[in-house]
């Protein structure tokens, strides 16, 4: 069982470097194994350390906003018992909507047009300060309780030590 | 002559029928079902609300992702696929369980699962009812190359799913 701490990080020591890493709404996001493919296997293998992430956004699409209201219930009940630090989480007042006019008749009567109206109702959830395992665990949970008819799109944001060639030399 | 008849209309048989021409209404005529003289017709509650209550009344009947705004303008999601898709589920669902569905087909699609759910009378003996559940997941799952399950409600009797007579 992994421990899922709340990572404080000291700014100084690591620079933020952005890495949206989006992926297509409606498929579960990838929980690949680092595969270690082409390490000798007498060589010891260390310990794999988490990696950090300061930042994750959740934008959710909807055909029925109530449907998002409850999913976004569920999701923010589940980063609670997980000690996820929830962030701003806020839905636009209204929807996109993608509207045209249509001819009525087959044939002539060009007076008589229906309208049509397509929308998508948007949500939008903030999480802070997670390590790798607690957000692939979460992703992987919140995702395969999807509703239908609901996208999904995560982006997150990682923190990475300072690459050693653009370290400033202490001498 | 016809001054005449105009100033004195009880003189004008009551058997002449009169013959109003009007343009094209263009009228909405979809989903409306027109009430008829002995109001012996049934109506279910899906069917009694017209196509603009949906959303507010109603609610869709296929819910998948289709409809969202996409990110990029040309990617589609298969959208063509699932409504042709539907028409098949919908047509196999009313064919296989033939006079027992009692409701719209409703086809909601998680990923790669297809739920087809409906509500059912119960005028099959159980064991058939059961054989046809399966028969039905199984090819439809094959045909449409991914897990298809059934969600299905049973009612006693037709007649309790009707919402009004018209």
């Amino acid at each position: 069982m992994f421990l899922l701490q709340k990572s404080r990080i000291a700014v100084s020591s690591f620079s933020r470097i952005v890495l949206p890493y989006q992926n297509s709404f409606g498929f579960s996001s990838e929980l690949q194994p680092r595969s270690n493919e082409n390490k000798p296997e007498n060589v010891e293998e260390a310990p794999e350390k988490d990696r950090l992430y300061s930042h994750l956004e959740i934008e959710l699409k909807g055909i029925e906003p109530e449907v998002m209201k409850s999913y976004v219930w569920f999701a923010k009940t589940a980063a609670k018992h997980l000690d996820i630090e929830v962030g701003k989480c806020y839905a636009p007042k209204k929807s996109t909507r993608t509207r045209w006019s249509i001819l009525k008749s087959i044939h002539v009567h060009a007076k008589h047009h229906a309208q049509y109206e397509v929308r998508t109702y948007y949500y939008f959830l903030n999480f802070h300060n997670l390590t790798q395992s607690t957000l692939e665990t979460y992703l992987e949970y919140i995702q395969r309780n999807l509703p239908e008819g609901t996208g999904m799109k995560a982006t997150k944001v990682e923190l990475q030590a300072i690459p050693e060639h653009i370290k400033v030399n202490p001498s | 002559m016809s001054l005449i008849r105009a100033l004195q209309p009880s003189l004008i048989s009551p058997q002449i029928r009169l013959i109003s021409s009007t343009c094209v209404l263009n009228k909405n005529q979809s989903g409306r079902y027109k009430v008829t003289p002995k109001k012996d017709r049934p109506l279910t509650y899906e069917q009694s609300n017209p196509p603009h209550q949906i959303g507010h009344r109603k609610a869709w009947n296929s819910w998948n992702v289709a409809n969202l705004k996409k990110e990029k303008p040309g990617v589609h999601q298969r959208e063509p696929q699932m409504i042709t898709e539907d028409f098949f589920i919908r047509k196999f669902m009313t064919a296989t369980f033939h006079g027992i569905v009692c409701s719209e087909v409703i086809i909601k699609r998680q990923f790669n699962l297809i739920r087809v759910a409906f509500i059912m009378s119960r005028q099959l003996p159980p064991r058939k009812m059961y054989f046809l559940i399966g028969y039905t997941e199984e090819l439809l799952s094959y045909w449409l190359q991914c897990p298809v399950t059934l969600e299905i409600n049973t009612v006693a009797d037709k007649r309790d799913v009707i919402y009004k007579y018209i």
